[in-house]
């Protein structure tokens, strides 16, 4: 609670915040990193090669032991030069955003983020992360011409968010420095509301299943597995089959048939505030689209009309992600 | 998640087994001396953890390891009697890794890994300085740089040979840098917090006790122990003696050095050293190879000045403070015909005298005839010394062993063979039974000429003897030149014939394998070179460099060093930057062209390329189908689009229409 050097740490966190507002505003299209944008510290594994740089030296004066003094310069000057070079490695790089698919809240989101070699020598292993020290980062990233790497982020409320600041980082080749780059988009993130857990009691205007349509209503059941096709939700990829096959396949569900239903906001309990009311029809858009039902949604004035599949689904999430 | 991720990517077997490669050859050297259950407990640790990595299975319970990590530094500590020191160090470092090994998991922990590889070549540096571990030095840090760069790859075990590459580039632009500091960082005198005492580990040398066997087992070695240049002419082998520890004390059995080697009382010389004259003024300079002892050979009787660091003990014997572990350059000058301490007290001269009392009747019968019989002093020496000559004594590596209480009355009245420590031990032991003030000498005796310079082996460590004579001061008698004058002359080679077990270089001139020799000389020109200009390169010698260039003082060796930052920095980010300047821009679109031509495995010539043309090349190899037909479109949009260049979104879609595009061939 009292402690004092976590409040040192946030009172500088929170000044740099700021200074990094006023310094990296938020721009649209390429970010281009050049020398101006180029921060470079070393690291903490840095900071231990000097003390064993530091310890060579020692015991090579004491020693008087020319060939101890040799390593420990040679190790000093690579520590010296692989500075140049990590921050060699981020220069003239262009980083944009590519579109980011939507997430539920509290999902991690993966953003793309397109990276370019304006350079002539192939860059290796980047890193995008939201803080500096890439402590978020999920990959390492090469670059020869052109590449993408992503940035993993986790927004907790639904809603359109812009993607926050970011570094590109590098610590290429040896880990003794890393250089970054605040890279601060124009892109949006549309995060859908967290869909509730278990669906609660029939949706608001059931036009009841008139048949056998659904074996398990409610259930994501799974009929089988088709080739992914580009534009498929992340949601729908069967990984495990990925893993296996080295190949993309996406779900395939049961296609019931059924009259088209009405998904309303007005008609939930009014016990419900209004996050509780959109994660409900969360789940329910989610059920009915798992049921490959027909359905349309009303949301206060806003009406979207019935329609089915992946693109009724993501028009009627990004309403409740946008309402209000 | 992430962070669990990483964790099951490291324990990719590939990449421990490549740091537990690395630890073993760092630690290769070391094993060669290390007791064998330190070298057991490292080697089962590297092969348990290559195992688990195989098996991917969980690592041991952390109580365990902590157990066994106690236990293996209590072992260490029971071994050597403590931690302090080069030896248990570097057991320690070893042993430790071992364990470190078994509960790597994590980047960092592969990290520290590498860097206590990197301190075990330290270790080896400190051990041993000759060329071939510069070589070690090189490989080993390319190699650690191989693995440091292989951490930086998490997801993905790139080949060792793209590794390679790097780790030469960058040790390779390091290296003039390196070379630089190397030249103009000051070097200061002395160690800092002294030398362990177990420096001498490994290293041969004159030990600080002397028994039968002592010397003869360094015979049989033909390391050099130093070289020497001299200034003029050199004098005559027979003169070469090379005083080292003086042995005063004996309890019957052994020779101990009565104080600490060496008791360190003239920094300046005694007066008390008188000289006879000119003539036998002779100028040198000592290479020393390091010996991991504290006394430093010299020709009888070295003048003023002495070398920085160095000081005479009471038995005029040359030291210094602390074990000498480097290669260093001792000028000197020496007056081999100065009388040695002429006006000793005689109250002094005691514990010359000195005996054990009961032992060896027979020599003292024997000492006080001659005493009965002898006129002088000297009438007593040259008695004792023809009765070396003319007695049956025989100068062997071999003597066999002496067994009785009385060794001395076995060796001169029994046996009668042995090498030169039995000779002196015998001859001073007679001249105290005599009443006069004696002690042993051991040093080494002649030098083997090898162009400019001459070799001084461990094979020519002698043993001699010192009898105080009034007003001459401590004269220097070899029995063994009296039972073998070869030795004094041509070196034990000679002295011991063919049929001794000698190495080849100690054998001297005799030797049938000459051509050999003088290979083996050839190269210890280099090596000279490499001892005078490489690892002698202290402070001394730093200055005489410098000041060559008008550099030899610590303000302009500061200067340089970061002079030489600036320039290398400036020059590191120029090429820095001239390898990462823009290329040209490029079209992307024609670069997507020619993505679809190699896909679709078409060869248009470069003027007919064009949409209409690919759409009808495509269509004649009957790769025309909806896919296509949208590629197609696509790019056609993009290529005569109002808006050029085209948005990179839509170029970045149209990369990836293509890249998915499976355009099925026909046979």
């Amino acid at each position: 609670m009292h402690n004092p050097i976590g409040w040192i740490s946030r009172r500088w966190n929170a000044r740099v915040d700021a200074w990094m507002a006023r310094h990296h505003p938020r721009r649209a299209g390429e970010y281009e990193i050049n020398r101006k944008r180029i921060y470079i510290l070393p690291t903490r594994a840095g900071w231990a090669y000097a003390v064993i740089c530091l310890i060579v030296l020692l015991a090579a004066m004491n020693y008087s032991n020319s060939l101890a003094f040799m390593l420990a310069f040679w190790l000093g000057a690579i520590g010296f030069l692989t500075m140049h070079e990590t921050h060699a490695n981020l220069i003239n790089t262009a980083v944009r955003l590519g579109p980011p698919d939507a997430v539920f809240a509290g999902e991690t989101a993966f953003q793309p983020v397109l990276l370019r070699n304006r350079g002539r020598k192939p860059r290796m292993a980047l890193k995008a992360s939201t803080d500096r020290k890439a402590s978020t980062a999920i990959q390492t990233q090469d670059c020869i011409d052109e590449s993408e790497a992503l940035l993993a982020w986790t927004p907790q409320q639904r809603g359109v968010h812009p993607v926050p600041r970011f570094s590109m980082s590098s610590d290429w080749p040896l880990g003794l420095f890393r250089s970054w780059s605040w890279v601060h988009a124009e892109t949006y993130q549309v995060v859908y509301p967290r869909p509730e857990p278990h669906s609660e009691g029939p949706p608001p205007h059931p036009a009841e299943p008139e048949d056998g349509g659904t074996d398990q209503p409610g259930d994501e059941e799974l009929s089988g597995l088709r080739d992914y096709i580009p534009g498929d939700s992340l949601r729908t990829i069967h990984w495990r089959s990925l893993a296996a096959h080295d190949q993309l396949a996406s779900k395939a569900f049961t296609a019931p048939v059924s009259d088209a239903q009405w998904v309303d906001l007005a008609a939930l309990p009014s016990n419900l505030n209004l996050e509780q009311k959109l994660s409900r029809l969360c789940r329910i858009i989610l059920d009915l689209h798992a049921q490959r039902q027909t359905y349309g949604l009303r949301l206060g004035t806003m009406t979207i009309s019935p329609a089915s599949g992946d693109s009724q689904r993501d028009r009627c999430l990004e309403a409740l992600a946008r309402y209000g | 998640m992430a962070e669990a991720r990483t964790a099951v990517d490291w324990l990719a077997s590939e990449r421990i087994t490549r740091i537990v490669a690395l630890l073993l050859i760092m630690a290769l050297p070391h094993m060669l001396w290390m007791p064998i259950w330190a070298t057991a407990i490292f080697l089962m640790s590297a092969a348990w953890r290559v195992f688990m990595a195989r098996r991917g299975t969980t690592l041991r319970p952390a109580w365990l390891r902590t157990l066994m990590t106690l236990a293996a530094v209590a072992a260490i500590w029971l071994h050597f009697g403590g931690l302090n020191g080069q030896q248990p160090g570097v057991a320690l470092l070893v042993v430790m890794s071992g364990m470190k090994l078994l509960e790597t998991r994590t980047q960092r922990d592969c990290r520290l890994l590498v860097y206590l590889a990197l301190l075990m070549l330290l270790g080896q540096l400190l051990y041993s300085q000759e060329m071939q571990w510069a070589l070690w030095l090189i490989g080993g840090g390319i190699l650690t740089l191989i693995v440091l760069i292989d951490l930086q790859h998490p997801q993905a075990v790139l080949p060792l040979r793209n590794n390679a590459r790097t780790a030469f580039g960058i040790s390779l632009k390091a290296l003039p840098l390196a070379l630089l500091f190397f030249l103009l960082f000051p070097r200061i005198p002395g160690p800092l917090w002294g030398i362990p005492n177990d420096s001498s580990a490994g290293r041969t040398g004159l030990s600080d006790s002397m028994e039968p066997g002592s010397l003869s087992s360094l015979a049989q070695s033909d390391e050099v122990a130093f070289r020497v240049r001299f200034q003029g002419e050199a004098p005559p082998s027979r003169e070469l003696y090379w005083r080292g520890p003086v042995f005063v004390k004996f309890d019957g059995l052994s020779w101990e050095a009565q104080e600490p080697l060496p008791g360190l009382t003239y920094s300046v010389l005694p007066e008390s050293t008188g000289t006879a004259g000119d003539t036998g003024r002779v100028a040198y300079e000592i290479q020393l190879v390091p010996h991991g002892r504290k006394y430093i050979p010299a020709l009888d009787l070295v003048t003023n000045p002495l070398p920085s660091g160095v000081s005479m003990g009471v038995d005029y014997t040359l030291g210094t403070r602390s074990p000498v572990v480097d290669a260093r350059l001792l000028p000197m000058q020496s007056d081999l015909s100065a009388l040695i301490g002429p006006t000793a007290d005689h109250w002094r001269l005691g514990r010359y005298r000195a005996l054990p009392s009961d032992l060896n009747p027979r020599t003292r019968t024997l000492a006080e005839e001659w005493v009965k019989s002898s006129a002088s002093t000297q009438d007593l020496i040259q008695t004792a010394l023809r009765y070396f000559r003319e007695e049956s004594f025989r100068y062997t590596l071999n003597p066999g062993l002496l067994t009785s209480f009385d060794r001395i009355d076995q060796f001169l009245f029994e046996t009668r063979a042995g090498f030169c420590e039995h000779f002196a031990s015998a001859f001073v032991v007679l001249m105290r039974s005599a009443g006069l003030p004696a002690r042993v000498v051991t040093g080494y005796q002649g030098a083997e000429n090898n162009g400019a310079y001459y070799i001084v082996r461990q094979s020519d460590a002698h043993a001699w003897a010192e009898v105080w004579v009034e007003g001459l001061g401590w004269q220097r008698v070899d029995p063994t030149g009296a039972v073998a004058p070869d030795r004094i002359e041509f070196g034990l080679g000679s002295a011991l014939g063919d049929s001794a077990f000698l190495p080849a270089l100690a054998r001297g001139r005799d030797f049938t394998g000459r051509w050999l020799v003088g290979l083996r000389l050839q190269w210890d020109r280099i090596d000279a070179f490499w001892n005078r200009a490489i690892l002698a390169f202290g402070p001394e010698l730093q200055r005489q460099f410098l000041s060559r260039f008008g550099m030899g003082e610590l303000r302009q060796m500061l200067y340089g060093l970061v002079a030489a930052i600036i320039i290398f920095g400036l020059g590191f980010a120029l090429q820095m930057l001239w390898q990462s300047r823009h290329r040209p821009a490029e079209d992307p679109l024609a670069e997507l062209r020619t993505l679809l031509l190699r896909k679709s495995r078409l060869d248009l010539p470069s003027s007919a390329q064009g949409p209409t043309q690919i759409a009808a090349a495509l269509r004649a190899s009957g790769l025309w189908n909806a896919e296509s037909e949208r590629i197609l479109n696509h790019y056609q949009r993009l290529r005569y689009a109002r808006a050029h260049p085209a948005a990179p979104e839509q170029v970045m879609a149209l990369r990836r229409a293509i890249t998915h595009w499976k355009p099925t061939h026909p046979r």
